[in-house]
């Protein structure tokens, strides 16, 4: 009896020592100020050391009539959209030319990888010189296969800044889902394929019948990401690239906005309903996307 | 499945070297223009430098602070990445190995924090750290931030291989009279550390590069991180024109990640994306 108490505190302690300090942390600096977010946005607060002033959904209200809001909503649907397309189109056909070994399958592996690891804020300077108007390698190009018409300011040219950063997204991240999807498609079992083959399926009908469906979960996993990543890691580029949303609002995007709004225009309450928006906005994404392939898959 | 057609693999080749092309020569020009006089920069953009210019480096490291920055990042690395990796190893291990009421909860909790967007949180942690004092202290906020930040991804990455250990192993110590921390210690951390690699790996390559949290937290140009230096030094190419050396400060502060990620190739690639996520 005295044993099973002591066993069973013993446990809790346990419990307590291992898990507290890493939830401990977690609750008091990532979970506090979320919740913090939502009580911020009802608030009417200009900087730390502001009056603050209750104002209830006014915030809301006025986010919904901001039309410079919702130019950065527009730019960052889109980029969103091309994003969600785009990448795991050309990751898919990657993964697949890779899964079937072709001589140096592990050279392009770590090729293709890299750009991950390069960092954003590399990433982004580096990409700023290439599209810079006079020694970028883009112009460079364009001049020297003849299409020196062609070249201009990249980045500051509103038809072509927003396209630009979608480029320099895709540059990142391309690699990164190749190896997601290859790791899938590795791990269908041969004899499927096999199967597949000996019944007369080409190759189309191989990818769509066979390998898409084995792929659903890892397709799931890189959806929950790049979801995440038109709205977090495109905050980067447009801060360091096209100077915090130029040339005009063409690039704004909402997170972009959101730190204007809050770090120098000290409207700490804006720009929190700002975020607020943008998570509703992101989880409503999350589900229009993801639950449509969890109920195929099941 | 064994005939090929020699032109589809022809192909399939062409598409992964324009690929690789693609992804790595804005990189050789990079390292290419770290090495040229900044006038040249301007006329042989793309190819061999013809005078090459060391001094770049020597100005990137000294004049434009990219040591001050490197020796900053590297503090916050060696403090926050054993930190983070061991407790949420800690976390893991509780979370895996001793069942109890709640804990999936909890690392439902966890693993959630995977899809704060950022910006969103930039605002209140801003505040909250301000009010406890945390951003007068060098360095306390960003270790704290990078730290509680990881949680949701290292335990989310380190779960399946703390889920992998068979029991067995731990109930020949439990009856032994071992106590938690023991198994933690010479069972459980040793058999999923490829788990608690892999996410370093991915930590170090984070706070190598992070720049939201660093630029909205540090206000003193001493205490400047390498990502804040070297944007800085790109936003205040307008005035310098020191094209040479802002290319060689970005190869300096690439050469660890490369380094890094030489090493841990094969970790990366295999274990990953073929064991973690595939759970």
């Amino acid at each position: 009896m005295s044993d099973i108490y002591h066993r069973r505190r013993r446990k809790v302690y346990a419990i307590l020592a291992f898990l507290l300090p890493a939830l401990g942390l977690y609750c008091l600096f990532v979970l506090y100020p979320t919740a913090n977010a939502f009580y911020m946005s009802l608030f009417q607060w200009r900087g730390v050391s502001g009056i603050k002033k209750f104002v209830g959904f006014d915030n809301f209200i006025e986010l919904v009539h901001d039309p410079v809001f919702f130019i950065a909503l527009v730019n960052n649907l889109k980029i969103f959209i091309a994003i969600i397309i785009i990448t795991p189109a050309i990751s898919l056909l990657l993964a697949q030319i890779l899964s079937t070994g072709t001589k140096g399958t592990g050279f392009f592996r770590s090729v293709l990888l890299f750009p991950n690891m390069m960092g954003s804020v590399t990433i982004a300077v580096l990409w700023r010189l290439i599209y810079a108007p006079k020694f970028g390698i883009l112009n460079m190009f364009l001049r020297a296969v003849g299409l020196g018409h062609l070249a201009h300011s990249w980045l500051g040219e509103i038809s072509t800044a927003l396209p630009c950063l979608i480029v320099i997204m895709l540059y990142r991240s391309i690699g990164f889902y190749t190896i997601l999807f290859l790791g899938g498609i590795l791990n269908i079992p041969n004899e499927v394929n096999e199967a597949a083959y000996l019944d007369g399926a080409g190759a189309w009908k191989t990818f769509r019948y066979i390998t898409l469906p084995f792929l659903t979960q890892n397709i799931v996993v890189a959806m929950v990401f790049l979801i995440v990543n038109s709205f977090n890691h495109i905050f980067i580029y447009v801060q360091l690239i096209t100077d915090r949303g130029g040339p005009g609002r063409a690039t704004e995007v909402i997170p972009s906005y959101l730190y204007e709004q809050a770090f120098e225009y000290n409207r700490f309450g804006y720009g929190t309903s700002v975020g607020i928006f943008m998570l509703i906005l992101m989880f409503v994404l999350s589900m229009a996307i993801i639950r449509p392939l969890v109920k195929k898959s099941q | 499945m064994v005939k090929r057609n020699p032109l589809l693999e022809g192909l399939k080749l062409t598409l992964l070297i324009l690929a690789s092309v693609l992804v790595i020569y804005p990189f050789i020009w990079m390292v290419l223009n770290s090495f040229k006089p900044s006038l040249e920069v301007f006329v042989n953009s793309w190819w061999l430098p013809q005078n090459v210019e060391w001094k770049n480096y020597i100005d990137a490291w000294t004049k434009n602070a990219i040591s001050t920055g490197l020796l900053n990042t590297l503090i916050i690395a060696v403090i926050s990445l054993p930190t983070v990796l061991l407790l949420s190893a800690m976390a893991t291990f509780a979370l895996s190995r001793i069942k109890f009421k709640g804990g999936e909860i909890i690392f439902y909790l966890f693993v959630a924090g995977n899809m704060l967007p950022q910006a969103l949180i930039l605002i209140p942690l801003f505040v909250h750290l301000n009010n406890l004092y945390l951003l007068e202290i060098p360095y306390a906020g960003l270790v704290i931030v990078y730290i509680a930040f990881g949680f949701p991804f290292h335990i989310m990455v380190q779960m399946p291989f703390f889920n992998a250990i068979p029991r067995e192993l731990e109930d020949a110590s439990y009856i032994d009279g071992a106590s938690f921390s023991v198994v933690f210690w010479r069972i459980d951390l040793p058999l999923a550390k490829s788990g608690v690699v892999i996410g370093g790996i991915f930590q170090f390559f984070y706070t190598w590069n992070e720049y939201v949290f660093a630029h909205t937290t540090i206000q003193s140009t001493k205490l400047r991180t390498l990502p804040l230096t070297i944007a800085d030094l790109m936003l205040r190419q307008q005035q310098l024109a020191q094209w040479g050396s802002i290319f060689s400060g970005l190869v300096i502060a690439i050469i660890p990640c490369i380094v890094i990620y030489m090493l841990s190739l094969k970790q990366i690639t295999r274990q990953a994306f073929l064991g973690a996520l595939k759970g």
